[in-house]
């Protein structure tokens, strides 16, 4: 119970973590994440733009296979 | 616990479980602290879609008694392993195939709304030719907000000796060998170039990463600071910049100092010595149709691939990793999953590492192997390293049953190249003496003189 307790407050103190994240390391991580975060939604919209373009020329493909 | 019950001496950070073998046969308890991740890592598919991609060990539960009780939810029997190696001796391909396996896992565990745990490159093994996370236990339940708490470790396994060999030198994986956990981000971030600070990969996992480390090694996090919240679309854009960052890193063997040696590698033969060599290593592992072959001086594997071929499960060693990496490229491409090219320097093989030096095996530990191939390879040790045959022959006979060995006699080109700088201190190095000091602990079974050449090779079997 008071294991819970705590890891309600706290990633950094969970049972089942037996790794030390070290504090530098978790500290950086954040603020390397809310950098790369933003360029990650980016891209992932960017990949999802280029995707129906791709995949309406690959139709395009497809369709002129079975014209005869 | 009866005797012949063991706890795996690698097996005791986690509280999750451990690992422990009984009458020869490897279970891992799965502990009740863990129950609830375990059920989640089967009910959510996670754990068939991993093992249908060849990323997961498979395993099944068994009804043992477990080793510890008082602590026990499960007990599973994993697949056995043919063959432990350490990251240490992986060449720059294996590495970065098991930093991405290891990344991979995490894409897959994160859509089933799990997370690694860790991300320790010993927790990967080449099963089958492929990367596969062997630790059933790497997997807690994603809570959103939480940092990723093996940030660290994977920075330290996997990045910091994939940068180093790629942008200084490919031996600094040796530097796995001396740091049990990972290469230090601030050794890392010394030895890189001064170039590698710039860019936005490099720069802020390994350089910026290593000056946080240093500005908070003596200091406590704050209540606020230890209690920020990461996003999942940060923690999924930290994945994808680790991702990036390990796969742009690239290492070619060609242009090294090694060179194109190994285009031409078999240059002292003549063509006629190189197939009758061949035919004549077919013939005698055609007779003796090993199970586990160890080629010990493999090069690029040429003479591995016959064991191979021939369904034996081939560990091919090279002290030169940019033979290992040519040799592990061509099975990746071909498919090969009998060979486990490594990287391991016979003067001085991987001892046995970490906590009581009961976590990482020696390669003696490792052995025997059904057979040993040692070609081209006796005139290296016992002329260059100085070691007294009977000592080489003592070496061979721990390591495995039969043993197909190529006697290199002073005459030959190769030879006199290692005696043209040095005093020849060494009057016993005849085939009379080879034949005597093997001949004292092998049954020699087979000699024969390779063609249009001045050596020969022998089929022996351990007495």
């Amino acid at each position: 119970m008071h294991f819970q307790l705590i890891t309600l407050f706290s990633p950094l103190l969970r049972p089942q973590a037996y790794l030390d994240p070290g504090s530098g390391s978790f500290l950086i991580q954040l603020l390397i994440a809310g950098i790369v975060g933003a360029g990650f939604l980016i891209k992932v919209y960017w990949k999802k733009v280029k995707g129906l373009f791709v995949r309406s020329e690959s139709k395009k493909e497809d369709d002129n296979d079975v014209q005869p | 616990m009866s005797s012949r019950d063991q706890r795996l001496g690698a097996s005791f950070r986690d509280p999750s479980g451990f690992l422990f073998s009984r009458e020869g046969v490897l279970y891992r308890q799965v502990n009740q602290l863990y129950a609830e991740h375990y059920d989640r890592l089967m009910s959510s598919k996670l754990y068939a879609k991993l093992v249908e991609a060849d990323l997961l060990i498979p395993h099944e539960e068994v009804s043992v008694e477990p080793e510890d009780p008082a602590l026990a939810y499960k007990v599973i029997e994993p697949e056995p392993l043919r063959f432990i190696s350490y990251p240490y001796e992986w060449s720059f391909s294996q590495l970065q195939d098991a930093a991405l396996a290891t990344l991979a896992i995490q894409t897959f565990a994160l859509e089933s709304g799990m997370v690694l745990k860790d991300a320790s490159a010993y927790n990967i093994q080449f099963h089958h030719g492929k990367p596969i996370l062997i630790d059933t236990l790497s997997f807690e339940i994603y809570r959103e907000g939480d940092p990723w708490v093996a940030y660290r470790q994977y920075c330290q396994h996997f990045l910091a000796p994939l940068a180093l060999m790629a942008h200084t030198d490919v031996r600094l994986s040796q530097l796995l060998r001396v740091y049990i956990d990972g290469v230090p981000l601030d050794l890392a971030a010394r030895l890189l170039p001064g170039r590698t600070r710039y860019g936005l990969g490099l720069g802020t996992h390994i350089h910026l990463h290593a000056k946080s480390q240093k500005r908070y090694a003596d200091k406590p996090i704050t209540k606020e600071q230890s209690a920020r919240k990461m996003s999942k679309l940060q923690f999924m854009g930290l994945m994808d910049s680790l991702e990036s960052t390990t796969r742009k890193l690239s290492w070619k063997p060609a242009g090294t100092e090694w060179g194109d040696y190994y285009t031409a590698s078999s240059s002292h033969y003549s063509g006629a010595a190189f197939e009758h060599k061949k035919q004549l290593v077919k013939q005698f592992l055609g007779r003796i149709q090993p199970t586990t072959t160890w080629d010990l001086g493999a090069n690029t594997g040429e003479f591995s691939q016959l064991a191979a071929g021939m369904g034996s499960n081939t560990v091919a060693f090279d002290i030169d990793p940019a033979a290992v990496e040519q040799n592990y490229l061509l099975g990746k491409k071909k498919k090969d999953n009998l060979m486990l090219p490594l990287v391991m320097d016979f003067t001085n093989p991987s001892p046995a590492l970490g906590w009581q030096n009961k976590e990482r095996h020696s390669l003696l530990e490792r052995a025997p192997a059904d057979a040993l191939l040692a070609l081209a390879l006796i005139h290296h040790l016992a002329i260059s390293n100085n070691v007294p045959l009977p000592l080489l022959a003592d070496y061979f006979h721990s390591l495995g049953r039969w043993l197909v060995i190529e006697w290199v006699p002073k005459e030959d080109s190769q030879v006199q190249k290692l005696l043209a700088s040095r005093q020849d201190i060494f009057s016993g190095y005849h085939q009379e003496g080879f034949e005597a000091a093997f001949g004292a602990l092998f049954e020699i079974h087979e000699k024969a003189a390779v063609q249009d050449s001045p050596r020969f090779l022998y089929l022996m079997e351990k007495k």
